[in-house]
């Protein structure tokens, strides 16, 4: 009798709390299937509950770089409807794009990039052998006047056994993978130069990220002998 | 014109397109002139090559690293700018004889980052980072540790440059390095530094209610040959950092005798020392400039600055200040200047002279810098105007 | 007389552009002047164009990385957010951008057709959007 009251009381709890939404971004739910499916595995696994809505459209952060604001407002009322039609009241996302409009613009409850969640469940990864690489902050997490997520990534890539070689401007002195704002459509080549002075900078073979985009840039502009990794590709067995 | 011959050393180094003219129509002093083509050589060789073709058309030029200069020295109407910017390499690191060779358009900021991953650092902490190091020699600024350290000409084994008539010189004592001064008679094209590994410093807090106390603790400690620097901040900074409404002193020694030894409590200190000049310009003073007076003048020229409310911070053993001026203060400017002049002081020590400061020139300096001019740029092709008036 | 504490300590807030008189500490880790080697479109060069309200191209030659910001002793922020609006709003866009416009308004997202289900892989990051 006690446990099936807990059962339903934990139920209207759950219905007043409100669901978790697991949103990609469009890069990684269009381009990076493989990164989408691995946190999914990832969070199954930690035993995090979450939903996705296919419905949803783009959060709208390329709008607002390009100075649309009234197109974005419109996406963010379509958006925001479907958000409250399924009593959304936590997102989680992996994009630090997705990450700072939902945070700055919607009026969620609680938005969570996906190194804070696994940070916090650090004690459910799986620690393997030692080995090396360096981490590349995405400018988004890391400076000063944004969101100052620095440590969670570090602490999960430490679990699991990485030690990190950091590059000279690292941490809030991060410098740019050249790709956000924009640059990459409008002006290609200067995005690739930035992409090629922050490799060298990086100055090692195995370089870590937690943005899709710095992903996919530095994947474009790498040396044969470097190899770019997303956060989730080090956590999943591959 | 000069464009089509300077293409000896590619065409994207040569540039009279309006969105580039546009960018260095400016520098850090207030005012606006559009010059008629920008150069970026990329080797001592292009450096000759352009100024034996100036020398040839009679065309000036203007030399440029990082534009910071506050004197108005780093552009010119309808002039030629030959900028350092793409001498940006930094050829040897010696970590056993503690030296780094670099051109001069690397950044203070630049260098410091790849030194400080091998544990050395140059001893030399101007007011900004921003400025080429090239600037910082042709300038000999002044840091905050200069009282022990000395100033940037001082931390120079050996130069290269080229001068105003394209001959290529190396130099290792500071007399032949004159003409490089303000880029007056020469172009700097490689240096030698000395570095060094961080001091293990202690540092003191000292509070004072009135000026004369603290003017003689300064007289004390300047005598001492372990003081490392001597931070000044005037009243309503101390005020705004946290310190109280009082004149405050920050030592630095480089042995244990100051109260603060623990090394994470004195890197807190250091980095408040740093920070002063950001705390002073978030609350809207927009003018900086350099007075520099002796001991005996600091008294009048902290009681003018609170009076007139300006704000004031500097090393206060070596006597070169930083004050700052509000926005809505700009009709003191010249009031400054006057007064500066009253107490036989000098405006220019950290900024350079450029042309804003060349009435502050010692006449004794004039004369050898007027000589050198002769000797090494006789047809004025390297910033003309600038700290002497020649011809 | 020696104290240690650094209470009281005021902070300001960010100032707006017209304190900036153009000293060059944005320039330091700006990566367009890092990587293009000279001052034109970069962090300052911008500033000066924001202070004269002359908004023009340069200020789609920029990440929004915010390292100007955060080196500026002055902590001005050159909103080039706010001025790619106006920028908009009197009809200045980049080809790119439109194109991406169009395939949020058509599609849903700025790459186009995908979102029907057509399979794309992983090599196929040639051309997004950010």
């Amino acid at each position: 009798m006690k446990s099936l009251l807990k059962k339903i009381s934990s139920k209207i709890k759950g219905a007043q709390k409100g669901k978790t939404l697991f949103y990609p971004g469009c890069l990684t739910q269009y381009k990076l299937r493989q990164i989408n499916n691995n946190y999914k595995a990832l969070f199954s696994d930690i035993g995090i509950n979450f939903t996705t809505l296919p419905e949803l459209k783009c959060c709208g952060s390329p709008l607002l770089n390009a100075g649309y604001r009234e197109d974005f407002e419109q996406l963010k009322k379509h958006n925001q409807r479907i958000l409250e039609k399924n009593n959304i009241k936590r997102i989680i996302t992996n994009c630090p794009h997705c990450y700072q409009v939902f945070k700055k613009e919607y009026n969620i409850d609680k938005i969570l990039h996906t190194t804070q969640v696994l940070a916090d469940n650090k004690h459910k990864l799986v620690a393997g052998e030692h080995k090396e690489a360096a981490y590349h902050d995405p400018c988004i997490l890391a400076r000063n006047n944004n969101m100052n997520i620095i440590n969670e990534p570090r602490i999960v890539l430490r679990r699991v056994g990485f030690s990190i070689k950091e590059p000279v401007q690292t941490r809030k002195n991060t410098f740019c993978c050249g790709a956000g704002g924009g640059l990459k459509q409008n002006s290609p080549s200067t995005a690739n130069k930035i992409a090629k002075e922050r490799l060298s900078q990086l100055q090692h073979n195995q370089i870590i990220v937690s943005c899709p985009y710095c992903y996919a840039h530095l994947n474009e502009n790498k040396n044969k002998n470097q190899e770019i990794r997303e956060l989730s590709q080090v956590l999943t067995r591959e | 014109m000069k464009k089509k011959l300077s293409n000896l050393f590619g065409a994207e180094n040569v540039s009279d397109k309006e969105t580039d003219l546009e960018a260095y129509t400016y520098c850090a002093s207030d005012k606006i002139q559009k010059p008629s083509l920008i150069v970026w050589p990329r080797s001592t060789e292009d450096v000759r090559k352009t100024i034996l073709r100036a020398n040839q058309t009679r065309n000036p030029l203007i030399i440029r690293g990082k534009g910071t200069s506050k004197t108005n020295s780093c552009t010119g109407e309808d002039r030629i700018i030959i900028s350092s910017e793409r001498l940006n390499k930094i050829t040897r690191i010696n970590l056993q004889k503690n030296f780094v060779e670099l051109e001069p358009g690397v950044t203070l900021a630049e260098l410091n980052q790849k030194l400080q991953r091998i544990n050395r650092a140059l001893p030399l902490t101007p007011l900004s980072h921003a400025q080429s190091v090239g600037g910082m020699i042709a300038l000999n600024t002044p840091g905050i540790e200069s009282l022990r350290m000395g100033k940037a000409q001082d931390l120079v084994e050996e130069l290269e440059f080229v001068d105003g008539t394209g001959k290529q010189y190396a130099v290792k004592d500071k007399d032949k390095m004159m003409p490089i001064t303000e880029g007056m008679a020469g172009f700097i094209t490689r240096a030698r530094m000395k570095i060094s590994e961080p001091p293990t410093l202690s540092c003191d807090l000292l509070c004072f209610e009135n000026i004369s106390d603290m003017l003689k603790k300064v007289r004390a400690l300047t005598k001492n040959i372990e003081t490392y620097f001597l931070k000044f901040i005037d009243k309503k900074t101390s005020y705004d950092l946290g310190f109280g409404n009082n004149y405050t002193i920050i030592a630095a020694y480089t042995s244990l005798i100051g109260a603060t030894r623990k090394r994470e409590e004195v890197i807190k200190i250091i980095k408040k020392a740093r920070s002063i000049h950001k705390k002073i310009r978030e609350r809207g003073y927009y003018y900086v400039l350099d007075p520099r007076v002796s001991l005996e003048k600091t008294y009048d020229l902290i009681s003018w600055c609170e009076e007139k409310n300006l704000r004031l911070q500097g090393d206060v053993g070596t006597g070169n200040f930083y004050a700052y001026i509000h926005k809505q203060d700009q009709k003191l400017l010249p009031v400054f200047r006057s007064f500066i002049r009253r107490i036989n002081g000098r405006l220019g020590t950290a900024f350079g002279y450029g042309r804003l400061n060349k009435d502050f020139v010692n006449p004794v300096k004039k004369k050898k810098l007027m000589k050198i001019k002769e000797e090494y740029d006789y047809n004025n092709t390297l910033n003309p105007g600038i700290i002497i008036s020649y011809r | 007389m020696t104290k240690n504490n650094f209470k009281n300590e005021k902070i300001a807030p960010a100032q707006d552009i017209n304190q900036c008189n153009l000293c060059g500490d944005c320039n330091t880790n700006c990566p367009v002047v890092r990587v293009l080697e000279k001052e034109t479109r970069g962090a300052r060069h911008k500033a000066f164009l924001a202070r004269k309200k002359d908004y023009k191209e340069a200020f789609w030659l920029c990440t929004l990385c915010g390292a100007c910001i955060q080196d500026c002793p002055a902590n001005i922020d050159i909103d080039c957010l706010g001025i790619r609006e106006e920028l908009v709003k009197k009809g200045n866009q980049t080809k790119a951008n439109q194109k991406m416009r169009d395939n949020i308004k058509l599609y849903g997202n700025p790459f186009g057709r995908l979102a029907g289900g057509k399979k794309a892989g992983d090599k196929e990051t040639k051309e997004y959007y950010t």
